[in-house]
């Protein structure tokens, strides 16, 4: 029997793949990538990056540390590291393959072996990568235009490598340079805007890694890692469960109130749930359905539960069984592994949300709930002092039941008006009505 | 949100024949279970006390239970409560009882029994659906709610209240016919099983097998379903529970429940129909006038059937 050619196009391919994914996206994949490195070169499992976020004491800090330095142009994308670099032989075998072979081990946060690839057609036409490890190394420079057009049989799907040799551990990195850029990469590095967006992204999404595993440089600042604003009600517990949802997946859910920002404030778009695979962020102060909002049995989210934190962590050595989309922002809605997890999410969460729905009472989900008396009931923790308690009860503490009550009806604007005229004054609506409110108890001599 | 009357300010619980008659026929459930291996007098009763605790009291003297918790939904009602609380043993607790069921012990065996007294509303999936998600296996889960159409003036109205409380957990296109008057117990215990479903994903190796399926009206229509959580550990036990001649014992949730009906009968014609129990020949009459169907009701609940009288003191 003839068969028909399945063979893949490589502009199919390019076009397909990159299509979906941001640009942020893409630069925080080749960070993966280069944190891959770091991992691979001085052997660090995702059990000791938890043991680093559960561990009471505070970790050493590390004098010399990885660097990761991203630096953009309207010429041209850099992303210099030294984090060991990759091996010339998994860079012949593995690193420019589409997807990992069966018998490789991917990545601690490389999952999919697809980050990098994705990442480099997006941005540019040209791209140069020299990397270095201790033993080998190669470079390889590619006009992505020209391998387009070679496409008549599989084996043109290759990227041409060359060896070089190795450097001293200091040394070790890799340095990716993509250039030709696209026009709309162009226009989003114009954006002033990126720069802090970027910022804010990798500070979040490594907040567990950076300056622990690594350092990261955007432009030549160092990002600082975000701190989780994880705070404990002095009348409560950090609501805790730890459990397996599959073999070799272990998973640690937290839920608790939020400590406030440096302005005695809680900015609602800081609450929420905040989901790790590994140690790096796929989902931050997450408000929507997936991560259960609106769900039954969990409410949907509402300004009153803007101190709300919750946390999901979740760890394998086989990176594969995580949740997490190939985009690595987001969870995937069908693993088996979160829908082990989601109920236990939502039932966490219950005593803190409803502790929260007690201290503020039913409000109306269009108005600001007003901060009330909170802040003198919380003390801010770090993540890691936290690990070792039980879920136990969530019991508001009494509060003083407040002696007014709203009064609201509508009446015709003309009637308002008339009242207004009357009174000669220029009042607004609610002062209307607490006038003729207080003109009723004054003329009942009941005030 | 549920708003109005506390119902221990609708009813006296005790004077309730057939949801007494309920409740002793969990007794004699928990009763068998521990005969097939249960050890039910280690599991910890959370339950709805109300001002009476008659299940309490009732749990606590025949089955041993001592580790017990009554949650009422009336903060206000808390010293109430606490002194019409039968027994030291009894942890009193006020607010949602969701928020108790979300803090059960994965360590502990429990029977939570979410005893409502109103129709199903969004309060009650979501407890469930937490006890569900949180029950360790053994443990026995129970759920009742007021059967009569929800507020409202006829199918269409009913049919908003239950998409506006569980529309997550209502079929395909629901329509108006699905909550006719004859339908509305049908569509509770539709809702209720695809609660139960969707509680337990996420444990794989959990399921809930059922024991009651009951229906009946005193005052009220209220329907219970209530089951055990099982994993293989439990269902060879729990299906020998079939074999304990337990007529009220329902394995499967279908949409047809058990029903408890008890005649009104009067004392004297009572002892003559006990005296006569349980019948060997089904031909046998009584000397008073009884349709067949009333025998027969009378049969299936003899054992249950509470005595009230008054007393002078």
């Amino acid at each position: 029997m003839p068969d028909a050619n399945a063979h893949p196009k490589k502009r199919f391919f390019i076009d397909m793949f990159t299509r979906d994914i941001s640009l942020e996206e893409c630069i925080l994949d080749l960070l993966d990538n280069s944190i891959d490195g770091v991992i691979r070169s001085r052997g660090i499992s995702p059990a000791d990056i938890s043991q680093s976020i559960f561990s009471t004491t505070r970790a050493p800090r590390r004098r010399r540390l990885p660097t990761i330095e991203l630096t953009y142009s309207q010429k041209e994308i850099t992303v210099k590291d030294t984090c060991g670099g990759i091996d010339y032989d998994y860079a012949m075998e593995e690193a420019f393959n589409f997807g990992h072979s069966p018998e490789s081990t991917s990545g601690h946060l490389g999952v999919y072996g697809i980050g990098l690839k994705r990442a480099l057609f997006k941005m540019g036409n040209y791209f140069s990568i020299r990397s270095q490890t201790t033993e080998n190394g190669f470079t390889c420079e590619l006009d992505v235009r020209k391998w387009v057009k070679d496409d008549s049989s599989l084996d043109d799907w290759k990227v041409p490598l060359e060896r070089i040799s190795g450097t001293s551990s200091a040394q070790a990195g890799t340095e990716i340079t993509v250039t030709r850029l696209h026009d709309e990469v162009k226009m989003r590095l114009q954006d002033g805007l990126l720069e802090t967006a970027l910022g804010r992204e990798i500070s979040v999404t490594y907040a567990f890694l950076l300056e622990k595993y690594v350092r990261v440089l955007v432009n030549g600042e160092v990002i600082r890692p975000y701190d989780i604003p994880l705070a404990v009600a002095r009348a409560g517990k950090v609501q805790y469960e730890e459990l397996s949802p599959a073999k070799g997946v272990k998973a640690r859910l937290y839920a608790s109130i939020a400590a406030t920002d440096d302005r005695g404030r809680w900015p609602v778009d800081r609450a929420g749930w905040y989901v790790a695979c590994n140690g790096r962020i796929v989902l931050d102060a997450d408000q929507s359905a997936l991560s259960g909002w609106g769900v039954p049995p969990m409410q949907k989210f509402h300004p009153k539960f803007r101190q709300f934190i919750g946390l999901a962590f979740f760890e394998s050595d086989d990176a594969h069984k995580l949740p997490w989309t190939t985009t690595k922002r987001g969870l995937n809605k069908e693993s088996a592994v979160y829908l082990r997890v989601r109920n236990k999410m939502a039932s966490i969460s219950e005593p803190v949300l409803s502790y929260l729905s007690d201290l503020y009472g039913a409000t109306r989900s269009d108005e600001e709930p007003v901060d009330k008396e909170i802040g003198t009931l919380i003390k801010r923790v770090s993540v890691g002092s936290v690990t070792s308690r039980r879920r136990t009860d969530f019991t508001p503490p009494k509060r003083k039941k407040s002696t007014k009550t709203s009064v609201q009806y509508d009446v015709e604007k003309e009637e308002l008006e008339k009242v207004k005229k009357h009174l000669r004054r220029r009042l607004s609506a609610g002062a209307v009505g607490r006038h003729t409110f207080d003109y009723f108890l004054e003329q009942e001599g009941i005030s | 949100m549920r708003i109005g009357a506390a119902s221990f300010d609708k009813v006296h619980y005790a004077l309730r024949p057939a949801k007494q008659v309920e409740r002793r026929m969990f007794l004699d459930t928990f009763i068998r279970l521990t005969k097939l291996g249960f050890s039910i007098s280690n599991y910890h009763y959370m339950g709805m006390g109300s001002v009476y605790f008659v299940d309490f009291a009732m749990f606590h003297k025949h089955l041993g239970i001592s580790k017990m918790t009554s949650v009422e939904l009336e903060a206000s009602a808390k010293k109430r409560l606490e002194f019409n609380k039968p027994f030291k043993a009894v942890d009193v607790r006020t607010g949602d009882i969701a928020k108790y069921v979300a803090c059960i012990s994965p360590d502990e065996k429990y029977i939570v029994w979410l005893d409502y007294d109103c129709v199903l509303d969004s309060d009650v999936t979501k407890a469930l659906k937490l006890a569900l998600t949180n029950l360790s296996p053994g443990s026995i889960l129970i759920v009742t709610v007021d059967a009569m159409p929800p507020g409202g003036d006829g199918p269409p109205e009913w049919k908003e209240h239950f998409e506006d409380e569980a529309m997550p957990y209502l079929w395909l296109n629901p329509k108006t016919e699905d909550f006719a008057r004859s339908k509305i117990v049908e569509a509770n215990i539709r809702i209720l099983r695809s609660v139960i479903a969707s509680g337990l994903v996420g444990r794989p190796h959990v399921d809930f097998f059922p024991l009651f399926n009951i229906w009946y009206q005193d005052g009220h229509e209220m329907l219970t379903i209530g089951g055990m959580l099982a994993t293989d550990n439990e269902r060879p036990k729990l299906n020998q529970i079939r074999e304990e001649q337990l007529p009220f014992i329902t394995t499967k949730l279908t949409t047809r429940p058990y029903q408890i009906r008890v005649p009104l009968v009067t004392r004297k014609e009572r002892l003559s129909l006990d005296s006569a129990m349980p019948r060997k020949d089904k031909k046998w009459k009584p000397e008073f006038r009884m349709s067949k169907k009333d025998l027969d009701d009378y049969e299936r609940i003899y054992r249950y059937y509470p005595e009230y009288a008054e007393m002078y003191l």
